[in-house]
């Protein structure tokens, strides 16, 4: 099992938490009452300036419980993650012909993929 | 001054608490200021019970018992004109703030600290008021700001041997800063200057404090398996002492030395125990932190 990509950006973190307040349709206000943190502190939080402690990180994070698997999907979505980083890095220390190859096959492989999902049945075999 | 005033019995008594607290016998030193307290009030010199009291207070209030004690310090900062009384009051009532994370109240109370420290001219005092005030910044993200102030303090110890304990605390707290700011080298160097000393003065249980910040900079400085090294041995001392704060975070660093290292059935080992023993009801928080690195968010001195 591959061991969990890292996502590094507090910026990230702090723009979700924005969003997820906001979703939840609270004022900086309302949600720094409900974390006993000032509302100062939670805009410089947002803003990813002001770090906190463990507790209140995971006070935070239990405010949004019901939204946890979202906070992480779009997190992973949104970051250039080592892994990310490593395969530019791999790709542009290739020659230029056979970085073209790589963007072939990524092609073909991205055809190969919309083909499977339009007939499921056509490419049985193909990755044997 | 003590032997014109016939006051040594309280002074050698305050003198013996602030041994025992160095050597980490609360209840001991906790034991020898209610004595001091007495005495003083035996006395009936209304400064020296205040002093004593404000002695009292502050071991109260770093055994995390000192809220019933911020009225009477006010009311003691408030009716003093003397400097000395106003000083320990209003330092006692910066920490009690810092210890109920009133941070903002608690800067407050220790820029009167520092302020009254100057016009005493006390160095010591004005070294003690300058790392709260560092310590309450801190606190609140501002490590910049957090470090002059700690350089401030630093300054104004004396290189002399009696004082290696209090520098050595204040070197923890500035390495910390450093740290953070990612200008490792300053902090290691001060991180292991301050762990060396408490070791070589016996005072283990506030080596713990530069060993988590070491533990933390050895993740930043990308060195996870030296973090797991360093931090290990911390968490079984912060364990053997009750120090929960500092457990919570070396669970916390070690989980996410392991999961840099590669070993992540040691960092769910890690953060399962954090889950179980600090946060019961986030069942999430294992699969959370294996995958998010908080590092960046995470203020180990808040």
């Amino acid at each position: 099992m591959s061991s969990p990509q890292k996502v590094r950006q507090i910026q990230l973190v702090g723009r979700k938490i924005r969003e997820l307040r906001k979703e939840h349709k609270l004022t900086q206000v309302e949600l720094s009452q409900r974390l006993g943190i000032q509302q100062s502190d939670l805009s410089r939080m947002e803003q990813g300036e002001y770090r906190v402690s463990l507790d209140t990180l995971f006070r935070i994070l239990a405010e949004f419980q019901l939204s946890i698997g979202e906070f992480f999907d779009e997190l992973a979505k949104e970051t250039i993650t080592p892994r990310d980083q490593r395969l530019v890095e791999q790709i542009k220390s290739l020659p230029t012909e056979a970085q073209r190859e790589v963007e072939d096959f990524i092609a073909f492989k991205q055809a190969q993929d919309r083909r499977r999902e339009e007939n499921p049945g056509d490419l049985e075999g193909d990755e044997a | 001054m003590s032997s014109e005033t016939g006051h040594i019995p309280l002074e050698d008594l305050m003198s013996r608490a602030h041994r025992a607290v160095i050597a980490g016998q609360l209840s001991e030193a906790e034991e020898v200021l209610e004595a001091a307290l007495q005495t003083a009030r035996e006395t009936g010199d209304r400064r020296e019970i205040d002093r004593a009291f404000c002695s009292r207070a502050s071991l109260a209030i770093e055994l995390g018992r000192g809220d019933g004690y911020i009225k009477e310090l006010r009311e003691i900062l408030l009716r003093n004109v003397d400097h000395e009384s106003c000083f320990l009051a209003a330092y006692g009532i910066a920490r009690a703030y810092d210890f109920n994370k009133s941070y903002k109240k608690g800067l407050f109370y220790a820029r009167i600290a520092r302020d009254r420290a100057e016009v005493l001219g006390r160095r010591e005092w004005l070294a003690s008021a300058y790392n709260q005030i560092g310590n309450l910044l801190v606190v609140e993200s501002f490590f910049e700001d957090a470090c002059q102030e700690y350089e401030q303090a630093l300054a104004l110890v004396p290189p002399d041997p009696g004082s290696a304990f209090r520098r050595a605390l204040y070197q923890d707290n500035l390495g910390y800063c450093h740290v953070v700011q990612g200008r490792l080298v300053e902090g290691f160097r001060i991180l292991f200057e301050s762990y060396r000393t408490l070791r070589r003065l016996g005072a283990n249980r506030y080596a713990i404090g530069p060993r988590v910040s070491l533990c933390f900079a050895y993740l930043e400085a990308g060195r996870p398996r030296r973090a797991l090294l360093c931090g290990g041995p911390a968490l079984n001392a912060a364990e053997a002492d009750g120090q929960a704060e500092s457990v919570k975070n070396l669970l916390y660093l070690l989980g996410e030395a392991a999961n840099l290292a590669g070993d992540i059935g040691l960092a769910r080992s890690y953060f399962g125990r954090l889950q179980r023993e600090f946060y019961p009801e986030a069942g999430y928080l294992p699969d959370f932190l294996l995958a998010i690195d908080v590092r960046k968010l995470v203020n180990l001195k808040a």
